[in-house]
């Protein structure tokens, strides 16, 4: 609840920030990610790799938001796991809000998440989830030109529902599901590639 | 008749001026997979869109035709790759040099056989992300043609190991390009 709270807050915090400046506003950005992802579990260490897309629309000079999907694959010798992201954040500008150069951000959000571990060498034992997830972190726009920037986010990813886990001994591996566990998550790192098709609203 | 009513459509194409033009391709792209000897054979092609004189976005699609491999029979191969990506170009003259980061997914096929029968089964699939880097050159001669050659490193974790399965392909050939914007008082080529 004291998550929500918190993200609640900062989108109303950054919609009051919206009625500012409105050179930017109705900008409607498409691109191409790829994100690593950091587990705390089930991956020895070895961070997944994803694919995915996204879209951007911009609300006001400071303030965007993020709407992404994606797909996160990681293997260890026993297994094999596979995340599907969807969802949005919230982006702040606090510095630059012009389109070029280095333009710094915070972001939080929301996503829906589900999660498929299964055992390599025998595809029947496997497990699966469906939860949601918060999210916040910081990245930065680089822009090369006024339209396409290459950007760069590190986040932190809370789940909110049920935790799954793998238990491996003596290379049996036997999945448990666990309640309440918000403090699972982990550490996205995406590097992605955006266009600004146009403007949604607010063309002069 | 799609081509020729895009043809008859098109524009003079200049190198310099390229925003609006799309580009297509299709080729043989033999490639090296670095965890092995295995040399996979593909037939693709892509799409590319110039949103800017400098920069455009590609999508690519390869299927496997062909492998040889140290094995007499290799069980896993990479049937299907699919990816999309953004380019920066470098003109000079009638050449265009470019560097390109890519994303997409890989279908990786593996031969399976039933142990006590000895028959084999169904091949078992899974989707891989992928992350890839091309750099390339292109001559342009024509309108509406122009020669290429590109080679591309491309990264995908295996799906049955805590492996990578990496690949280098090369490719050249011709290329095809069509001007969607008119040229104001400037000519092609």
């Amino acid at each position: 609840m004291k998550y929500l709270t918190l993200l609640i807050s900062f989108c109303v915090f950054t919609t009051l920030h919206s009625q500012e400046d409105k050179k930017y506003n109705g900008e409607f950005t498409l691109g191409i990610r790829s994100t690593t992802s950091f587990f705390d579990n089930t991956n020895d260490g070895r961070p997944g790799l994803g694919t995915g897309g996204n879209f951007r629309i911009r609300l006001s000079d400071r303030v965007n938001t993020d709407w992404f999907a994606d797909y996160i694959f990681s293997t260890t010798s026993l297994l094999k796991r596979a995340d599907y992201h969807i969802g949005w954040s919230v982006l702040y500008y606090p510095f630059s809000v012009q389109n070029k150069g280095f333009r710094p951000y915070v972001l939080a959000g929301h996503c829906f998440d589900y999660t498929e571990l299964t055992e390599i060498s025998n595809y029947s034992n496997n497990a699966h989830r469906l939860s949601s997830a918060i999210q916040g972190g910081i990245g930065t726009h680089y822009y090369f030109t006024e339209r396409l920037d290459v950007t760069v986010q590190v986040q932190y990813m809370m789940h909110l529902g049920t935790h799954l886990e793998a238990d491996i001994a003596n290379n049996i591996v036997a999945f448990k599901y666990e309640k309440g566990a918000i403090a699972e998550g982990h550490l996205l790192f995406t590097v992605g590639l955006n266009y600004t098709l146009g403007k949604l609203w607010g063309r002069k | 008749m799609i081509l020729q009513s895009l043809v008859l459509q098109a524009q003079d194409f200049s190198i310099s001026e390229r925003k609006g033009t799309l580009k297509a391709t299709g080729s043989l792209y033999p490639s090296r997979r670095l965890d092995s000897k295995v040399v996979n054979y593909y037939v693709g092609g892509n799409a590319e869109y110039f949103f800017h004189n400098n920069y455009s976005f590609r999508g690519d699609i390869y299927g496997l035709v062909g492998q040889k491999s140290p094995l007499s029979n290799s069980s896993l191969k990479t049937s299907l790759i699919l990816n999309y990506g953004f380019n920066k170009h470098f003109v000079k003259n009638k050449f265009n040099s470019f560097v390109g980061v890519y994303t997409g997914m890989t279908c990786f096929k593996k031969n399976q056989m039933d142990l006590q029968t000895f028959v084999a089964v169904p091949p078992d699939v899974q989707y891989v992300p992928n992350i890839g880097l091309t750099v390339g050159a292109q001559f342009y001669f024509y309108d509406y043609f122009h020669f290429f050659a590109e080679t591309r490193y491309i990264h995908h974790r295996s799906p049955y190991s805590n492996g990578n399965i990496d690949e280098i392909s090369f490719s050249a050939g011709l290329g095809f390009q069509l001007s969607t914007k008119k040229l104001v008082g400037k000519k092609g080529i």
